[in-house]
């Protein structure tokens, strides 16, 4: 069966390697919104050595869709707080449309993508997320 | 927006406290309250305590909101403080303030896409923190995976194994196959979806290289890359000694040395006796007496000074040399040797005053004792580096003749 398997697996790894080339390739015309310069320091400063600005661009991109990722469930738990705190006081909705940023929100979107404790123990200076990790 | 976040930090940056002077900052400007102004007002106030920056937004909340986001915001002011207290324990050195004003930046820019209008200082200040680290622990994981496989550069396929690691907790598809290939990571393709739906959103300034990669790349270029000729025993690809300016300047002494230290050696009981014993200095032509008389303003005098007492021990120290370039090197110790515990004492104490007084106008560093001390500074300045070379060139012919 494995003999039967490994030239498929090969070919499959040959179909691989240049999706992911490709992927990579793609990358350099992609802008991500952290700048390279800055991925590039703390890479660095991490003991990361590369010459290729592809890499960075991943690293870039992953910490981006991260970002944004724990941002979406942010913003989720945002929204889902304020409808509720609508439902009680209706007087006062119309002021209660601005979505801000709150550390309530953030720490607990954190809290389900909760990160190797490496990470999270960043808020653990915080009140809210002493339960974190 | 951006620029007032940039503009405050920049604001922190020059007062030397990293004091964060606001609540929050408005990512739209349309929605209301929270002028520009206001944001920076309560600068100075915020960093005394918690407490004091809690009943301002207090009040600035009450005035149109609700009661809810009055306690919201308290609890923000609250960790305002914390977070200022933590900034101010550990003091990031150098550039690492640009640098975390740069993540903040982009961190609110990747929150104001995905719909939030403002935030909480605080906040912003955990969310950037949360990215850096990501970033830093990416690098962190495929440098280990790269060290592992015995290479010092990283590759791809570090890089994705990284991503693995930090994406274990979360879970990726095809996370439970052992045999996995790399290149058809369940992460890497969730990447892949991702760059195909969002559109990339450039970073709002242009920024420069940061001077700290920069410095990494500009390390101390070797023999090879000066296209220098190494003596026999070192390899080429070592770098060049730092002092190779001075020793190019003097012909007459480069050639038949071998090694750095006894160059450095003989430089220094060269120019050591010269300072020190004044029998033992040329006498000077005729317009020649300048040299000490030669005062800088005090704010240029930090930065030229190392070379113009290059320059200044130059013509004496060529002079000295061509004199004594007859004399054999054992004599030259024997000279040395002549008063050797006088002179330690008497260096000794007046070398601790004026390090200390030294020590005093650096530490202070403000120009009114600078100007003060100028004229005294500068000619301590010159005797102590006179006092310390002709020390260490003290101690080490001794122990030669002691042996």
């Amino acid at each position: 069966m494995n003999q039967n398997q490994s030239p498929q697996t090969s070919e499959g790894k040959h179909d691989d390697d240049a999706a992911l080339s490709e992927f990579l390739a793609s990358l350099m015309d992609y802008t991500p919104t952290i700048p390279d310069e800055l991925v590039e320091h703390y890479l660095a400063k991490s003991g990361f050595q590369c010459p290729d600005v592809r890499l960075i661009r991943l690293v870039a991109v992953a910490t981006q869709k991260f970002i944004s990722e724990v941002a979406t469930d942010a913003f989720q738990h945002c929204k889902a707080r304020q409808s509720s705190v609508v439902k009680d006081k209706r007087d006062k909705q119309q002021k209660e449309k601005r979505l801000v940023l709150t550390m309530e929100d953030l720490s607990r979107a954190l809290r389900e993508v909760c990160l190797a404790s490496e990470i999270s123990r960043a808020l653990l200076y915080s009140e809210k997320a002493v339960i974190l990790c | 927006m951006y620029e007032e976040i940039a503009i405050v930090a920049c604001k922190d940056m020059a007062r030397g406290d990293f004091s964060k002077s606001f609540a929050d900052i408005e990512l739209n400007n349309e929605s209301g309250q929270g002028k520009p102004t206001s944001m920076t007002e309560n600068g100075p106030s915020n960093s005394a305590s918690a407490t004091s920056s809690e009943p301002r937004q207090h009040r600035k909340r009450t005035r149109g909101e609700d009661d809810t986001f009055a306690v919201e915001m308290s609890d923000g002011g609250k960790e305002i403080g914390k977070e200022f207290e933590q900034q101010s324990t550990r003091k990031p050195a150098g550039n690492e303030d640009f640098v975390r004003t740069i993540a903040k930046i982009a961190v609110a820019q990747l929150c104001e896409n995905e719909g939030f209008q403002s935030f909480q200082h605080s906040a912003l200040e955990a969310f950037a923190d949360v990215a850096v680290r990501y970033m830093k622990e990416l690098g962190k994981t495929s440098n280990h995976y790269a060290n592992q496989g015995g290479r010092s550069e990283c590759n791809v396929f570090d890089v994705i194994r990284g991503l693995e690691d930090l994406g274990s907790i979360q879970g990726f598809p095809g996370a439970s196959v052992v045999h996995r290939s790399l290149a058809k990571s369940g992460i890497v393709r969730e990447i892949s979806q991702y760059v195909g739906l969002v559109e990339g959103i450039p970073f709002v300034f242009s920024l420069p290289r940061f001077p700290v990669s920069r410095d990494r790349r500009n390390s101390p270029s070797s023999f090879l890359q000066m296209g220098k000729d190494p003596p026999e025993h070192i390899p080429p690809w070592l770098p060049v000694f730092p002092f190779s300016e001075p020793r190019g300047e003097l012909p007459g002494l480069g050639e038949g040395e071998t090694d750095g230290h006894t160059a450095r050696k003989e430089i220094e009981q060269e120019e050591a006796p010269v300072e020190t014993n004044p029998y033992l200095i040329p006498p000077f032509a005729f317009g020649e007496k300048a040299v000490s008389s030669v005062e800088f303003p005090s704010r240029h005098w930090d930065g030229i000074h190392h070379v113009n007492v290059m320059d200044t021990y130059a013509p004496i120290a060529e002079t000295a040399r061509n004199e004594v370039s007859g004399i054999k090197k054992m004599e030259k110790q024997v000279s040395l040797d002549e008063r050797p515990t006088v002179r330690l004492k008497f260096n000794s104490v007046r070398k601790s005053l004026r390090t200390s007084k030294n020590v005093v106008a650096q530490t202070k560093g403000v120009e009114k004792i600078a100007v003060l001390f100028e004229r005294d500074d500068e000619n301590d300045e010159k005797k102590r580096r006179a006092e310390q070379i002709l020390k260490d060139s003290m101690e080490t012919p001794l122990d030669t003749t002691e042996l």
